[in-house]
């Protein structure tokens, strides 16, 4: 047994001041009586002496005198120390991408796994297990269970994951638990390798196996070929790897792959190798590229290359009595078919609906919206017309300089040249919005969305009567608004694990199912305009749409394995658990609150037991 | 000690009351006690033969002209008895929220005022060490007895106590001639006990009271304690009064009251326990009738 705070028996001073108040206070009363003759005579009537009746009167002492030598033998916190002793296990399991790597048919998770079931197998009964899994969230798969057999199945549920994380996260949740119990063991199963090791024991289940990664890839159209370029690593030594382009048959890699080209190249140790393959122009739907070589982890060895055919044409009603300026801006930004009326009767079925200087009864609850010199009301969108307004001259708009990203795609490649305006139309809004240009702080052009959360824009002034579409920005600046009303389905079609993709739902979308790369398949809330998804898995993802017309689509795109977990050998300087492992768990238990507290206990129950004492047995 | 112990209206209700004696066949003439000797009252007591000498007026004639035999008719005879109290006067008498002393006097003028209303002798003395000192003595008649009440009102308790020395060395003891009340708290070793065999060797009749405050029959004192007597300072009893102890007590007060009891039994006299803080009507009507020693 030691004494963590040994300076804690100082209050043992107690008990010998205690012998002193007790000698000192227990004077006799004096009194007097009229005679002593019967006090004299009971002494013939007390019943023999017990043996404990000395120790009987002195009970308070005794009672006091313990809790002095309790409450300083807390305060110096002895600890037994016992051979193989039952312990409280904390386990730390490093869940990232890099433990898939394999060695000897084995992963390292694997590895981990084995020696975590050993040290449960070889503690002793009574030892509490507590794991904490370093995963994308981390958290405590279990806390202080007492069952072996239940500590080890629980691991057969776990499995590493594709992500790059680093130990922070369950490294201070682990802190958290040390600084309330520090008599845990701490255990952490990882493939890095620390230098310096403080309250807790790395468990390394590298073994220094080979690995080579593709670190980036992509493609691009030069002069009718296409051009596949992208750069591999070698880890720990250099090696000639063929480096294959593929286009396979199906996604499922079961039929037959047709290699497009082949290389061989020679990478040094560590250092970044680029490769290069330019093919002609095909009907390719997809590439792939694929380090033929033998290592310890095969999802860095393949990389899909996609095209994103996501920027299609859009349909566009054109509600205008005079079209002419904005049909041919639409049509310039890419709307394959633009049907131009007069009045609008209720249709819907477009990607875009244009309404100029019209009346409308109710906005179409599909498509995106532009609403030019409205005058009347127009339930379901954003503003409230107020009054027209007039300006001799012209009104000069001036571009808005806000600071948002909406603004910023919305403005950009515009130059800003002066725009007139003779009259426009003041609104009330309903709802936040960006404006692109005012006119003295009224917005001219701002962009919002409507009741059915679909996006519109909204111009306060005719384009006839303003000088816009003879502006150099007129062209821009639609196209940053149909950019804006109708984005891509999905901006790119190659992601690393751990991103979140962004889904723009088009309006006429009916459905968008999406099968992940471990064949999770699940259908996507429409709710909103934008979808983010998480890509955790590495692999192909596929994104099926169908339209309100029962027309189906298919995007793919790659989810890359992260590169920063490639490397097999990662050394990492230090890993720390703060405080003191004996200590630990009492600094935070027997602060001065709880001294105090523990103190004012023993006096009450002290005091109380001297009170019941005198009150009712003497 | 000068305190007001006579309540007057206490007197009324002793008035049908008086103090029975058993045993006492002297007594001076003139009283108001049925003597077991015969007399010249006019209370009838028996007949018997003519004897040549007797008083020939005494000669029932009526039996005569019966059975032709002489009878006498015999009277008994009224005696005027000498009620003496004894009140112990040492220092632990003027103790108690209740003093002893004062219900010791009081009680004492209660029995006194009896004994006067029965046209007896009435004497009360002062047991002061080993000497008997006289308060009163041989008042006859209410109106000497109203006179004397000054003088028992000045009695002190301030000796120790010496039953037995203080009632023997009194010269004025009699014979046969009445009650004898000891009024103590008897808390003397076996000191009573010459005292009232003595007495009953002088045929007198005997009651002892013993009276305890309070504070003596339920003491209250816990813990550690250092209990002086009052009679001797250096007399003191030091221990931690426990509630064993308390019980000890009890039990050694029960032995002392049954001590003194079974003496007196003993000695065919009356023994009395009484509270200081009893009221006289209690004592008196209750206790004392209760005991016969008033009737």
């Amino acid at each position: 047994m030691t004494l963590l705070y040994p300076l804690g028996l100082i209050g043992l001073i107690g008990v010998p001041l205690l012998i002193l108040i007790y000698i000192l206070k227990s004077k006799y009363k004096e009194t007097t009586v009229a005679s002593t003759f019967l006090w004299e005579l009971s002494d013939k009537f007390m019943k023999k002496k017990q043996p404990f009746s000395t120790l009987k009167g002195l009970l308070s002492l005794i009672l006091q005198i313990l809790c002095v030598i309790f409450v300083s033998l807390s305060l110096s916190h002895p600890i037994l120390h016992l051979k193989d002793s039952a312990k409280n296990y904390l386990f730390i399991l490093d869940e990232s991408a890099s433990m898939n790597m394999e060695c000897e048919g084995k992963t390292r998770f694997e590895l981990a796994l084995e020696e975590i079931t050993s040290l449960i197998n070889n503690s002793r009964d009574g030892s509490k297990y507590t794991l904490i899994e370093q995963n994308k969230s981390s958290s405590i798969l279990y806390s202080y269970l007492e069952s072996k057999e239940k500590a080890k199945t629980e691991l057969n549920r776990l499995s590493p994951t594709t992500l790059n994380i680093d130990e922070v996260e369950a490294i201070s949740l682990a802190q958290e638990l040390f600084k309330e119990d520090s008599s845990f063991e701490v255990y952490y199963f990882t493939d890095k390798e620390y230098a310096k090791q403080e309250n807790i024991t790395v468990i390394n289940c590298s073994n220094n196996e080979y690995n080579a990664s593709i670190k980036n890839c992509s493609y691009e159209i030069v002069n009718d070929s296409f051009v596949i370029e992208g750069s591999f690593i070698s880890y720990s030594e250099t090696r000639d790897i063929e480096v294959q382009l593929i286009v396979p048959d199906t996604l499922k890699n079961d039929g037959e792959d047709k290699i497009l080209a082949s290389k061989i190249i020679t990478a040094n140790q560590n250092e970044d190798t680029l490769f290069s393959f330019t093919v002609p122009l095909d009907n390719y739907a997809y590439f792939l590229v694929l380090l033929n070589v033998e290592d310890s982890l095969e999802y860095d060895n393949y990389y899909y290359l996609f095209g994103n055919d996501s920027n299609g044409e859009f349909t566009t009603l054109l509600v205008s009595s005079n079209p002419f300026f904005l049909k041919n801006v639409i049509s310039a930004c890419g709307s394959s078919n633009i049907r131009v009326t007069s009045s609008y009767n209720g249709e819907t079925g477009y990607d875009l609906y244009v309404f100029d200087s019209c009346s409308i009864s109710s906005l179409p609850n599909d498509g995106s919206i532009i609403l030019m010199n409205i005058s009347s009301n127009v339930p379901s969108s954003m503003i409230i017309p107020q009054e027209k307004m007039t300006v001799s001259g012209g009104a000069k708009l001036s571009l808005s300089n806000e600071e948002s990203i909406r603004y910023n795609d919305l403005s950009k490649d515009l130059l800003g040249n002066d725009i007139y305006v003779s009259e426009f139309m003041r609104y009330s809004l309903t709802k936040d919005f960006t404006t692109i240009y005012n006119y003295n702080g009224i917005p001219m052009v701002f962009a919002g969305n409507t009741s059915f959360d679909n996006k519109e824009v909204i111009f306060s002034f005719d384009v006839h009567n303003s000088s816009l579409p003879l502006n150099i920005d007129y062209v821009p600046l639609f196209r940053n608004i149909i950019s804006y009303l109708l984005p891509p389905f999905i901006e790119r079609t190659n992601f690393v694990a751990g991103e979140k993709i962004k889904i723009n739902v088009l309006s006429n979308l009916e459905s968008i199912r999406l099968n992940t790369s471990n064949n999770y398949s699940t259908y996507l809330p429409l709710s909103n305009s934008e979808i983010y998804y998480d890509l955790d898995y590495v692999g192909v993802y596929s994104l099926i749409t169908t339209s309100k017309s029962n027309q189906t689509k298919a995007y793919y795109v790659y989810v890359s394995y992260p590169i920063e977990e490639s490397n097999p050998i990662d050394f990492q300087e230090k890993i720390i658990l703060y405080g003191d492992k004996s200590k630990g768990n009492y600094d935070s238990q027997f602060d001065l609150l709880f001294i105090s507290f523990i103190l004012l206990l023993c006096f009450i129950v002290v005091e109380w037991e001297v009170y019941v004492y005198d009150e009712h047995f003497i | 000690m000068n305190k007001k112990i006579v309540d007057e209206s206490l007197f009324q209700s002793l008035e049908q009351l008086e103090i029975y004696l058993k045993d006492n066949v002297a007594g001076a003439f003139g009283g108001n006690h049925r003597s077991r000797k015969i007399g010249s009252s006019s209370e009838f007591a028996d007949y018997r033969e003519y004897i040549p000498g007797d008083d020939i007026r005494r000669i029932d004639w009526n039996i005569f002209s019966r059975f032709e035999k002489l009878f006498l008719k015999l009277f008994l005879d009224e005696r005027q008895m000498h009620i003496k109290i004894y009140i112990d006067c040492s220092r632990s008498m003027d103790f108690g929220t209740n003093n002893k002393g004062v219900s010791a006097l009081r009680l004492a003028v209660c029995l006194a005022y009896l004994s006067i209303s029965s046209l007896d002798k009435v004497s009360i003395y002062a047991l002061r060490g080993k000497k008997c000192e006289k308060v009163i003595e041989g008042i006859i008649g209410k109106e000497s007895f109203y006179n004397s009440i000054k003088a028992i009102e000045n009695v002190e308790f301030d000796q120790n106590s010496c039953i037995s020395d203080a009632i023997m060395s009194s010269p004025t003891i009699g014979y046969g001639d009445g009650m004898s009340f000891i009024i103590s708290d008897f808390m003397v070793e076996e000191d009573y006990k010459n005292a009232i065999g003595y007495l009953r060797n002088k045929h007198r009749d005997v009651t002892c009271i013993q009276i305890l405050s309070d504070e003596e029959i339920n003491p209250m004192y816990r813990g550690k304690t250092i209990l002086y007597d009052s009679e001797n300072s250096n007399k003191l009893f030091k221990r931690n009064i426990t509630k064993e102890r308390i019980k000890a007590y009890h039990m050694a007060l029960e032995y002392v009251k049954k001590q003194l009891s079974d003496f007196c039994l003993s000695r065919e006299a009356n023994y009395l326990f009484v509270s200081s803080s009893d009221s006289l009507d209690d004592i008196i009507i209750n206790k004392a009738i209760q005991k016969e020693v008033i009737k």
